[in-house]
C-alpha cells in the first residue's frame, strides 16, 4: 500500500460522534501515501461522508490524531491544509455558488490573495485540466449535471499544486454513463492523492487501486480493490451488492 | 404592492431612497456586528427561496382565492430583522430589474413599504417581544398574523401617501385609503396565516433555526433604541410627505383651484407665495409646456407634429445604421 | 408575475439577450445604469399634464430598441401587469379631474384624461428603459456597476447569491406544485393542512443548502469577505455613450425640440 512513499494523510485511533456517546466512527486508523487513489466504500450511513468531512475540518470535534501533510488537523492549520486539500461535495449546486463557471473556479484563488490576473490564469488552467475550458463564461445553473461536477472539481484544482489532495463525496451520483466515463477519465488523470467515497463499485474499480470498506463504525477492509470486488459474500454482509458486470464476469 | 416608477415624482423617490438607504446602512452595521459569516450564504439562499416560494399559491379556505407567504416576516423570523431587510432589498431589486415588478426609481419606496415595515416593525416590535419568553405554536401564529396585518397596513398607507405626495392621482385621500387599506387587510390576514403555518412547521421540525431570540440579549436599551429608530423613521417619512407635497408639480395647485373655483387665488396670500417659492426651488424642473389655454392649443399641435417628424427621423437613421452595419459585417 | 415556469423562461430570455455581444452589451455597465437612472428621473419629472414634453422622451427607447435589436413587443408584453396597476390608479383621474381643455374630433378632452395618458406613457417609458438595460446587461455586470457606485459589498454579494440560486429554487417550486397538482387534481392552490409542511420542507432544504454553501465557501478560504472581480476596462466609447445620452436627454427635457421642429412645418 505504498508504504515506501511518505504518507500525506495519517489517522490514528480517530473517533467521532454527532451526539454524545453515539459514535459514527470508532477507532479508525489509516495512512495514505502521496499520489494514491483510495476508494472508500460502505452502505448508506456507514460514515463515508462523515469521514471525508472530518478530514477537511468541517467536523472539528473528533477524537484521536489526524495529520495532513505533516500538519496536525486543528483550527490554526485549517488554512494551510485547505490550500492543498479540497473537498468535492456530493451536490455540485452547493459548491458552485458564483454565477459563472470561471468566477466560481477563481473564488478560491481570490480568497488566498491571488491577483485578479493570477486567479483568472489559475482558473483557466484548472478548467483545462477537467476538459471544460470552453464552459468558462457559462452560467452555472445552465450546466448539465456532469458539467457541474467537473466545474466543482476545477474549483478545487484551481487552489492546489499539481499534487494536492482531493476528496470526493459520491462523485458519480446521478451522472449518465457518458458523463460518468468522462469523470472517470478526469479522475484517473489527476496526479494528486485522491480519496473517493462512493457506493458505486464500478466507479471505484475504474479509479482506485486501493479500497477501504467502512462498516459498523470501523474500517473492516483495507487493501486491493480487485480483491475485495471478488468477495461477493463479504460485500453483501456489509451492505453492498456487486454490480452486475462483476457477477457475470468473474 | 410594488409601486411603478410612474407613480412617484423624483423628489418623493429620492427622499424614499434616502430613508431606505439609511435603514440599509443601519442593517449592514448590525449584520457586521453580529459577525456571522454563515449568514451571508444563508441570506442569498433564503432570498432565492422566498422569491420562489412567493409564487406558490396557497388556497385560502372559504374564499376561493389564494395567498402567498410574506417574505419580510419569514426572512426576519429565520435570519433576524437586519439580515432579513438586506435580503428583501436584494429580492426587490431583482424583481424590479428582471420582472418589471416595481420600478427602479420607485425602488426606494418599495424597499421602505415592504422591507422596512416587514422586517423592522414586524420583527422588532412584534416578533421579538412576543417570542421573548420562548416560542409556542400559538404565539408564532399570533405574532405572524399580527405582524403581517400591521406591516401590510403600514405599507399600503405609505403607498397612498407616496402617490398622493407625488400628485399623480386625483383620487381623494379618503377614497384612496378606503380602497387600499381593506384590500391589504385581507391580504395581510391571508399572508399571515400562510407564513404562520410555515414558521410553525419550522418550529416543530428544527426550532433552533428560528431567529435566536435568547441570543439577542440587548436588555432594556433595545426597546428605547427601537423607539428611536421608529421616531427617526416617522420624521423622515413626514419629511418626505411634506417635501413631496411642496415639490409636486401641480397636484395641490389643481385641487386648490377646484376648491376656490379660481386660479387667481394663487397670487394672493403670503403663505402661498412662500409655497410657490419652495415649489420652484424644489421642483426638479420648471414646467415649460403646461400652457393649455385656448391659444396654446396651436403650439401643442405643432409640438406633436414636430415630435412625429423627429421620431420618424430617428427611426430612419437607426435603421440605416443597422442596415449599413449589417452590410459591413457581411462583406 | 405568474408561475415559476414563466419566471424561469423570462430570466433565460433576458440572459440570452444580454449575452449576445452587441455593441450595447459591450458598453460599460456603469454607463448604462447611470443613463437609465438619469432617463427615469427626467421622465418622471414631467408635470402630469405635460404629454407634449413627455413625448420627447420616446426617442431613447425608440433609438436603443432599433440599434440594440431589442423587441418592442416583448417589452410591452412585460408591461402588462404593471400597466394594469397603474391604470387602476390613473382611471380615477378622468373621474375626479374634469376641467375641460378643448374638444378633439367631437370628443371632449378633460385634464383628467390628459393626466391619465401621461401616467400611462410614463409607465411605458420606465418599463422600456429597465428592459433595455436588462436586455443589454447581465446581472453580474449590474452588480459590478453597483460596486462601482459604492453599494456595500455585503448587499451586492447577497444579490449575486440570490440570483445564483433563483432559477434552482424556482425549478423546485415548480416541481413541488406539479407534484401536488398531480395528486390533488382540480385544486388551484395548496390546501390548508399542507401549507406548513409543503413550504416548510422546502425552506428546511434551503437552509441545509445554505449550510453546505457556507462549508464550501470556507473550504475555499472564505472568511467573510467576498472578492468580486471586475472585467471591464472602461473604454472611451462607454464614456461617450453616457455623456452623449445624458446631454441629448437633457436637451429634450429642457427645450421644446418637438415644438420647434413642428413650428417649421405649421407656420
Amino acid at each position: 500500500m505504498g508504504q515506501n512513499v511518505e504518507p500525506v494523510i495519517e489517522i490514528e485511533d480517530m473517533r467521532f460522534c454527532y451526539r454524545e456517546g453515539r459514535y459514527v466512527l470508532d477507532g479508525v486508523d489509516l495512512s495514505v501515501a502521496k499520489g494514491e487513489s483510495v476508494g472508500i466504500i460502505g452502505g448508506n450511513g456507514a460514515g463515508k461522508s462523515t469521514f471525508l468531512k472530518i478530514l477537511v475540518g468541517l467536523l472539528p470535534d473528533y477524537e484521536g490524531r489526524i495529520r495532513i501533510e505533516g500538519f496536525l488537523l486543528e483550527k490554526k492549520n485549517y488554512s494551510a491544509i485547505r490550500r492543498s486539500m479540497g473537498y468535492v461535495f456530493q451536490d455540485s449546486d452547493s459548491q458552485l455558488f458564483m454565477n459563472t463557471v470561471e468566477e466560481d473556479v477563481a473564488f478560491g484563488p481570490m480568497n488566498y490573495g491571488f491577483s485578479e490576473r493570477e486567479a483568472k490564469e489559475a482558473a483557466l488552467r484548472a478548467l483545462k485540466r477537467t476538459n471544460i475550458a470552453d464552459l468558462a463564461d457559462r452560467h452555472v445553473y445552465r450546466l448539465s449535471g456532469g458539467e457541474k461536477k467537473l466545474a466543482a472539481i476545477a474549483g478545487i484544482l484551481a487552489l492546489q499544486q499539481e499534487e494536492g489532495i482531493i476528496l470526493m463525496d459520491e462523485p458519480s451520483a446521478s451522472l449518465d454513463p457518458a458523463n460518468r466515463e468522462n469523470l472517470i477519465r478526469v479522475v484517473r488523470e489527476l496526479k494528486g492523492t485522491r480519496l473517493l467515497a462512493s457506493h458505486d463499485l464500478d466507479f471505484i474499480y475504474d479509479t482506485c487501486e486501493r479500497t477501504i470498506l467502512l462498516s459498523d463504525r470501523k474500517i473492516v477492509y483495507d487493501g486491493d480493490t480487485k480483491e475485495i470486488l471478488r468477495d461477493r459474500e463479504f460485500l453483501e454482509k456489509n451492505g453492498l451488492r456487486l454490480p452486475l458486470s462483476f457477477r457475470f464476469q468473474r | 404592492m410594488h409601486m411603478a416608477d410612474a407613480l412617484v415624482v423624483p423628489a418623493v423617490a429620492g427622499a424614499m431612497y434616502v430613508a431606505s438607504t439609511a435603514a440599509a446602512g443601519y442593517s449592514i452595521k448590525k449584520v457586521r456586528l453580529e459577525n456571522e459569516p454563515k449568514k451571508i450564504p444563508a441570506m442569498g439562499v433564503m432570498g432565492a427561496f422566498v422569491f420562489a416560494a412567493q409564487m406558490i399559491n396557497f388556497t385560502i379556505p372559504g374564499t376561493g382565492s389564494s395567498g402567498h407567504i410574506c417574505g419580510g416576516m419569514l426572512l426576519t423570523a429565520m435570519l433576524g430583522p437586519w439580515a432579513g431587510f438586506l435580503t428583501m432589498t436584494g429580492i426587490l431589486l431583482i424583481q424590479c430589474l428582471m420582472f418589471a415588478d416595481g420600478g427602479l426609481l420607485a425602488l426606494g419606496c418599495n424597499i421602505w413599504n415592504m422591507a422596512f415595515y416587514g422586517c423592522f416593525i414586524g420583527g422588532l416590535l412584534i416578533w421579538r417581544p412576543m417570542m421573548k419568553s420562548g416560542a409556542t405554536k400559538r404565539k408564532i401564529t399570533c405574532a405572524s398574523i399580527a405582524a403581517c396585518v400591521l406591516t401590510l397596513q403600514m405599507g399600503a398607507f405609505s403607498v397612498t401617501l407616496e402617490t398622493l405626495a407625488s400628485g399623480i392621482t386625483e383620487l381623494p385621500f379618503p377614497a384612496f385609503v378606503a380602497v387600499m387599506q381593506p384590500i391589504h387587510l385581507a391580504i395581510g390576514l391571508a399572508e399571515g396565516a400562510v407564513t404562520a403555518a410555515v414558521l410553525c412547521f419550522v418550529h416543530e421540525a428544527r426550532p433552533e433555526m428560528l431567529w435566536r431570540l435568547e441570543a439577542e440579549k440587548e436588555g432594556k436599551c433595545s426597546a428605547r433604541r427601537t423607539l428611536a429608530v421608529l421616531t427617526a423613521a416617522a420624521a423622515i417619512l413626514a419629511g418626505v410627505v411634506s417635501l413631496g407635497a411642496s415639490a409636486l408639480p401641480d397636484g395641490l395647485e389643481w385641487s386648490m383651484e377646484r376648491v376656490a373655483g379660481t386660479a387667481e387665488l394663487a397670487a394672493s396670500g403670503g403663505a402661498h407665495e412662500t409655497a410657490e417659492r419652495i415649489q420652484s426651488a424644489t421642483a426638479l424642473l420648471p414646467d415649460y409646456a403646461f400652457s393649455f389655454s385656448d391659444s396654446a392649443l396651436g403650439t401643442t399641435v405643432s409640438g406633436l407634429l414636430g415630435g412625429a417628424v423627429v421620431i420618424l427621423l430617428c427611426v430612419a437613421v437607426c435603421w440605416a445604421i443597422r442596415f449599413f452595419r449589417g452590410e459591413k459585417r457581411q462583406s | 408575475m405568474t408561475g415559476p415556469g414563466r419566471a424561469i423562461r423570462e430570466i433565460h430570455s433576458l440572459e440570452d439577450l444580454a449575452e449576445r455581444g452587441t455593441f450595447l452589451c459591450r458598453i460599460h455597465p456603469l454607463a448604462k445604469v447611470l443613463v437609465t437612472i438619469w432617463y427615469l428621473i427626467l421622465v418622471m419629472s414631467f408635470g402630469k399634464y405635460d404629454i407634449e414634453g413627455l413625448w420627447g422622451m420616446s426617442i431613447y427607447p425608440v433609438i436603443l430598441m432599433i440599434l440594440g435589436d431589442i423587441s418592442a413587443g416583448e417589452a410591452i408584453r412585460r408591461m402588462r401587469p404593471i400597466l394594469l396597476m397603474v391604470c387602476l390608479v390613473g382611471l380615477a383621474n378622468p373621474l375626479f379631474d374634469r376641467e375641460l381643455l378643448g374638444t378633439f374630433g367631437g370628443m371632449k378632452i378633460t385634464s383628467g384624461m390628459l393626466s391619465m395618458v401621461t401616467l400611462f406613457f410614463k409607465t411605458v417609458f420606465a418599463v422600456a428603459a429597465a428592459y433595455i438595460l436588462m436586455a443589454t446587461t447581465t446581472m453580474e455586470q449590474i452588480c459590478y456597476a453597483l460596486r462601482k457606485l459604492h453599494v456595500p459589498q455585503i448587499l451586492v454579494t447577497v444579490l449575486l447569491l440570490i440570483y445564483r440560486y433563483l432559477v434552482m429554487m424556482l425549478k423546485e417550486a415548480d416541481r413541488i406544485m406539479q407534484a401536488y397538482r398531480l395528486r390533488a387534481p382540480g385544486e388551484r392552490g395548496i390546501r390548508k393542512d399542507a401549507w406548513g409542511p409543503l413550504a416548510g420542507q422546502m425552506l428546511l432544504r434551503s437552509m441545509d443548502r445554505a449550510q453546505a454553501v457556507y462549508e464550501s465557501m470556507t473550504l475555499r478560504g472564505f472568511r467573510g469577505e467576498f472578492f468580486l472581480r471586475g472585467r471591464f476596462v472602461p473604454p472611451r466609447r462607454s464614456a461617450f455613450y453616457g455623456i452623449g445620452w445624458a446631454a441629448i436627454l437633457a436637451v429634450f427635457r429642457f427645450l421644446p425640440v418637438f415644438r420647434i421642429v413642428g413650428s417649421v412645418f405649421i407656420s
